[in-house]
């Protein structure tokens, strides 16, 4: 009983365990006093006197002694917990990830992953995990180069901030996460860091549901938000003043975490379909580089992928990390369109309205918006007149959208509410370095720098108009 | 098979956990303060998220805020106001979204509301099929504006959509436009002071009838553009009033409708098989009917798709009536041709066209009896060739070889 005795004085938790347990079937209680009893029975001799009936209900109590020694005295490792209807109210009670003892928590079996190159969330950081189905593996889907999930499986998308120095919760001024340092685990301090949202995707018998979770101001726990929600907040650059006060350098900025629908407007890669899939975690996206240590060699080790898909998945080819400069600027660029505009630009997306494919197979230029006229980009061409004129990114419509948060002009439409000057960098290069020229007649427009289209005083397109020069 | 060890094993796991719960709620409870804002925004995109097939979500009577784009994706629903002028989403604090309404969903119905100052386009309805949209006002409440929102109404990749007694005022693009579609009614609408009053793009069998089109750049616009999946055909625009379509081209420049001449009253560009008639057409100050090529845009590049097809054929103008017009066309240009070829005081005939005929085609420079332009029951309306390929070197009034009849097309029947 000393041990017994020890753990009540030191966990509250165990002491509810075993009220709980107290209150339980007759053979828990049994249970019970032989865990209690336990430090008398670890001995060989000890073990050899009991009958197999009784070896077994000791195993059964150490593990239970294991799991309750992790599980409650120390953050437990927990299970992720699969609904096959219901939606939660909480993310707690998926048991992916928690708050406890201050501190972000994982279940064991729900697997850390980051993607080659990331979509642009306004410089929010991001924790995905994928949790399978024990035993059940992902197999690959060879016509659309994507993998397929087992039902019951679950991934999550944590977007978190840290928070400028001093300054509460409450006050959301954020600071810019470091392009591709995600935190680790251990970093989560929740003093100091900022949880904003968790999204969940799950895989039912009747396919995906996306599922997005608000976290409370108490960062205890999120709530689910089918309504989505937005949230007024600031940011700064690392580094920049974190005084008293919003700093100077600080821009005002609408975090808008989605709602269901517009999870779909993402997710739904196949308009016909209108299936909801995941975007990120496909082979392209996952094969991070042989160099760094390959994402499906670690998912394979783990057991998610056998070595057949594993081959036929490197196989399929890997997007490059968009901030590596040491590759190609083509690749880097077109692996940044394909994760930020793929999902709907795309012959089957919802964007296939406007003629522009940006997914990383895509291989006509025209497709990419080379000399391409826009179809409804109604003011989002910024008074330009193709979605790229090679070599000219001013004058590129691309460029042009890239750089507005004008809801009325922007791309992608949802998801950010500043501009990735990084990104917007990356295509400007792209499109500068590209050569040829397109065939209009006039001098494309420019719009300046400041994202303001520049009008010029006659329109351009209509040569009827100004057939007479 | 679980081995009773391991249920019993499972449920110590399930309590203990349970237990470590236990305490922790309370705590929750106390502190916890929800992030979600339940207001009027929150709350109807709650009902349009949770709705179910049959469902009728009513709005009353009301002027409502919002800063985020509502949307849509529940098939059977109708979104019903208290009328055009009573229920009133207003966007103009809008943060996020690309559209006031995006619905993507089928048998959708949206019926007496108003849906005003949009950031971006304002109705949306993107890959949906049977399709009532009646009674809704889209409107900028500022007027013409390059910064206003593209599309009022914006049936995108739909098919069989009815357009019934809208209206659309200050889009920067179209108030009614409807593209990639198949099987439209627009009726009994009103657009006025957009840059396209209405427009119909890509589009198969759409029927534009009894509406007004009023104080746009361009009235009623037939269109087909390059780089697309489909090409559209077969519209029939009649009984419609355009008129007074001379509000200046308030489009941000690049966009297809950027290039519409002020003054412009029913445009047809590249698109085939298009009947005119029983219009009433006045004061329109370039032209009353544009005839034009993809050519004569700046789009004509080497990259447009090769299989596209950019010659306006088998156009059939009949039996409409014409009031004054073209006697002060748009741009520097038109006016030095209106002056050189009319006078002063003259004016564009009816009808001009940019002169692009495909070549494989013609026979003696000229459209074959089948793909021609036919104009007939007007004897006043003479058709200005203003020979867009010889870099109008010699425009042409022209009136008999247009003499002739096409089969009427079949009015569009709607399955809804």
């Amino acid at each position: 009983m000393n041990l017994m005795r020890q753990f009540k004085h030191t966990s509250y938790r165990w002491r509810s365990w075993i009220q709980l347990s107290e209150r339980g079937p007759h053979v828990l209680y049994r249970m019970m006093r032989s865990i209690a009893e336990l430090p008398n029975r670890t001995s060989k001799a000890a073990a050899r006197a009991y009958g197999s009936n009784q070896l077994m209900s000791r195993t059964t109590a150490l593990c239970v002694l294991l799991a309750l020694s992790a599980g409650c005295a120390e953050p437990p490792t927990l299970s992720s917990q699969y609904f096959a209807f219901d939606n939660p109210e909480k993310l707690s009670r998926w048991s992916v990830i928690q708050v406890r003892d201050q501190a972000l928590t994982l279940a064991g079996d729900a697997k850390v992953y980051q993607l080659a190159s990331p979509l642009f969330s306004d410089y929010a950081g991001k924790l995905r995990t994928l949790s399978l189905p024990k035993g059940a593996q992902v197999s690959l889907d060879a016509d659309t180069e994507r993998f397929v999930y087992p039902i019951g499986t679950i991934m999550t998308k944590t977007f978190y901030y840290r928070r400028a120095s001093g300054s509460q919760r409450s006050e959301f001024r954020l600071v810019k996460a470091n392009q591709g340092s995600e935190l680790g685990l251990n970093d989560f301090s929740l003093a100091e860091v900022t949880l904003l949202e968790t999204r969940v995707l799950v895989k039912r018998a009747g396919g995906w549901t996306a599922l997005p979770y608000v976290w409370d101001a108490d960062q205890q726990d999120a709530t689910l938000s089918p309504a989505g929600a937005l949230i007024r907040a600031s940011l700064q650059s690392e580094g920049e003043s974190e005084g008293e006060g919003p700093s100077e350098e600080a821009q005002a900025f609408a975090y808008l975490v989605p709602n269901q629908n517009q999870c779909a407007g993402c997710h739904v890669l196949d308009q016909a379909t209108k299936a909801i899939l995941p975007i990120g975690p496909h082979p392209r996206h996952l094969a991070t580089g042989v160099e760094a240590g390959d994402q499906l060699a670690a998912w394979a080790a783990f057991g998610a992928l056998s070595d057949g898909v594993l081959q036929e998945a490197v196989g399929l080819g890997a997007n490059v990390d968009w901030r590596d400069a040491k590759r190609p600027l083509y690749l880097r660029a077109r692996s940044y369109l394909d994760i930020n505009c793929g999902h709907c630009h795309s012959p089957t997306g919802p964007a296939d309205t406007s003629g522009m494919f940006l997914t990383a197979t895509s291989q006509d230029p025209i497709r990419w918006g080379v000399c391409k006229a826009p179809i409804a980009a109604g003011q989002g061409t910024g008074g330009a007149q193709f979605g790229i004129v090679p070599g000219n990114p001013d004058a590129s419509i691309l460029s042009y959208r890239l750089g507005s948060v004008d809801p009325g002009a922007m791309m992608p439409e949802l998801g950010r509410s500043l501009v990735h000057s990084e990104g917007l960098a990356l295509i400007r290069s792209w499109i500068t370095e590209m050569s040829g020229q397109c065939n209009a007649a006039q001098q494309p427009v420019v719009h300046s720098d400041d994202h303001n289209p520049r009008l010029l005083d006659q329109n351009p397109a209509f040569t009827l108009a100004s057939g007479l020069d | 098979m679980i081995t009773s060890r391991n249920s019993v094993f499972g449920l110590v796991i399930l309590l203990s956990l349970a237990g470590c719960a236990d305490q922790e709620v309370p705590a929750v409870l106390d502190e916890s303060v929800s992030a979600v804002e339940v207001d009027f925004e929150t709350q109807l995109q709650l009902q349009l998220l949770e709705a179910k097939p049959g469902d009728v979500i009513d709005i009353p009577a009301g002027t409502y805020a919002l800063y985020r784009g509502l949307s849509l994706s529940v098939d059977g629903v109708t979104i019903r106001g208290a009328g055009m002028d009573k229920t009133i989403l207003s966007f103009k604090e809008q943060v996020s979204g690309a559209e006031g309404l995006l619905v993507t969903a089928n048998d959708f119905t949206i019926e007496d509301l108003a849906i005003e100052d949009a950031k971006g386009d304002a109705l949306k309805i993107n890959e949906s099929k049977n399709v009532i949209i009646r009674r809704v006002r889209t409107e900028w409440t500022n007027g013409p504006d390059t910064a206003n929102g593209a599309y009022g109404i914006y049936p995108v990749q739909t098919e069989n959509t009815l357009i019934d007694e809208v209206v659309a005022i200050g889009a920067s693009d179209a108030g009614i436009y409807v593209g990639q579609s198949k099987n439209v009614v627009v009726r009994n609408s009103r657009a006025e002071y957009n840059v396209a009053g209405i427009e119909i793009e890509n589009t198969f069998d759409a029927d534009v009838f009894d509406n007004v089109a009023i104080n746009n750049t361009g009235g009623i616009l037939v269109f087909n553009m390059p780089n697309l999946s489909q090409e559209g055909a077969r519209t029939r625009i009649f009984r419609n009033l355009v008129h007074n379509n001379n509000t200046d081209n308030f489009a941000a420049p690049g966009g297809a409708v950027a290039g519409v001449p002020a003054g412009s009253g029913i445009v047809i560009n590249s698109n085939d098989e298009v009947e005119i008639f029983e219009n009433d057409l006045a004061a329109n100050d370039t032209a009353h009917i544009i005839i034009s090529s993809v050519f004569s845009t700046n789009y004509s590049s080497r990259e447009t798709a090769s299989a596209f097809d950019p010659y306006p054929e088998t156009l059939y103008i009949h039996d409409n009536r014409y009031e004054g017009g073209g006697t002060s066309p748009d741009t520097l240009e038109l006016k030095a041709l209106k002056l050189a070829m009319f006078g002063l005081t003259g004016s564009f005939p009816n009808v001009i066209w940019d002169g692009f005929l495909n070549p494989e085609k013609a026979v003696d420079g000229k459209l074959p009896p089948a793909l021609n332009f036919c104009i007939a029951g007007e004897p006043g309306t003479q058709l200005l060739n203003v020979d867009g390929p010889a870099g109008y070197a010699n425009p042409e009034l022209e009136q008999s070889q247009y003499q002739c009849r096409h089969e009427p097309l079949p009015p569009v029947q709607l399955s809804i």
